[in-house]
């Protein structure tokens, strides 16, 4: 009978050390978990990435846009020969493009398309100053209530942007030149 | 009574004379250097004039070595070269034989229009200075890159209607010249190069041996 009990207890001591060992093991397992870095899923945790090079048309300046999609949206990058000049993030199911014509003729600026939500807005990036000009919102407020900007094409001179309208009332509006130093309009006599 | 009328005759002669003056040089592209634009000029120190703007134009390097293209009788023997420039669409394709040699966006006549019809390049320069126009559209525009000059029975090689390099304007695919077809820089380089005649140095002159490319322009510009 003593040995029979002797036998019980021996069995349950076993018992709990595996149990006591297989709980030490656990918990070292969940501390090591625990300090396993943790995924976070920032603003701008890159999907997917492109990369478009454009060339002036002087073949001297080469306009590199890379794009990331991130979760909130877009980002593009601008470089020029390497050297970023700025970065712009759009949200989902908008773009923002190169025309063919972009480059100024003395490759000092440079013209974009941005669509947002189906509304299209150009503007103007001089690489000397670091900032963008809307000249789509400048045109909206000089002369929104008769005309709207039909298309930008390219440039008439080193600092004029071709704009060609449409009016408000329906027909072809005017064409103009945007000045890009003094952020004005030159209303043009003939059609580009 | 009659001195009057000695008057009003004198009148009409001089205004007769001064249009006809006036439209003989608008026969021409470049009506203020109708004859010097036909000449190789490179001025790597002048400033020019667009659209009321002042532009540097591009520094031209005579011995730059910009003649790629094949040694005559060492071209591969695939065709005929030819260019083709539609005028409605803004756009020159180049073939040799049925192989698309470039395609790309110009700019004809705006201020001034470009000939349709069949024609041949005649002359190659290397760099022109070019100028006409008058109150805004004024230009003056000196080395003017990769000139090829074209002409047929009808529009006379003096006229100087040529294809080449823009560097005053980006807004290519809509009419923006005086006459002439406006190309980018790259483009015009890279047509320079190919076609014919062959270039002999920074002037070339067609001959039986040396024959220029033929060039189609046909279609109606937008406006």
């Amino acid at each position: 009978m003593g040995k029979h009990l002797f036998r019980i207890i021996t069995l349950a001591v076993v018992i709990f050390a595996l149990f006591g060992i297989l709980a030490i093991l656990r918990r070292n397992s969940l501390q090591e978990g625990g300090n396993k870095p943790v995924p976070i899923f920032a603003s701008e945790t890159p999907i997917s990435t492109s990369s478009i090079d454009v060339l002036s048309p002087d073949g001297k300046v080469t306009l590199t846009m890379k794009e990331k999609k991130v979760e909130a949206g877009v980002v593009h990058t601008f470089s020029v020969s390497n050297k970023e000049i700025f970065s712009k993030t759009l949200p989902k199911d908008s773009s923002l493009t190169i025309p063919f014509n972009a480059f100024s003729p003395d490759n000092k600026y440079i013209f974009l398309k941005k669509t947002v939500l189906g509304k299209v807005d150009y503007f103007v990036f001089p690489f000397s100053e670091g900032t963008e000009i809307n000249f789509s919102g400048l045109f909206t407020e000089k002369f929104g209530s008769e005309l709207t900007i039909e298309d930008a094409t390219g440039w008439g001179g080193v600092d004029l942007v071709v704009i060609n309208t449409q009016k408000v009332s329906g027909g072809k509006g005017p064409s103009f030149w945007f000045e890009v130093p003094s952020r004005s309009f030159i209303r043009l006599s003939h059609a580009f | 009574m009659r001195f009057r009328q000695l008057v009003f005759l004198a009148f009409l002669i001089f205004a007769g004379l001064f249009v006809f003056n006036d439209m003989s040089r608008r026969k021409c592209a470049n009506f203020r250097s109708c004859e010097e634009s036909l000449k190789l000029s490179v001025n790597n120190s002048e400033v020019g004039t667009f659209s009321g703007r002042k532009i540097l134009p591009p520094s031209i390097d005579l011995s730059y070595g910009t003649f790629e293209a094949d040694v005559l009788g060492e071209a591969a023997d695939i065709g005929e070269k030819h260019i083709y420039v539609d005028l409605g669409t803004q756009t020159l394709r180049a073939y040799e034989g049925d192989k698309l040699f470039m395609e790309t966006v110009i700019s004809s006549g705006k201020w001034g229009k470009t000939p349709t019809g069949e024609f041949k390049i005649w002359e190659k320069l290397r760099a022109t200075k070019m100028s006409g126009g008058s109150g805004a559209d004024y230009y003056y525009l000196p080395n003017v890159p990769f000139v090829m000059f074209f002409s047929n029975n009808e529009v006379a090689a003096g006229r100087g209607f040529s294809l080449h390099g823009t560097y005053w304007h980006n807004n290519f695919g809509y009419p923006m010249s005086h006459g002439c077809v406006n190309m980018r820089i790259i483009d015009a380089e890279k047509l320079y190069n190919w076609v014919g005649p062959v270039a002999e140095g920074n002037v070339t002159l067609s001959t039986a041996d040396n024959p220029g490319t033929v060039v189609t322009i046909y279609g109606q510009a937008p406006i």
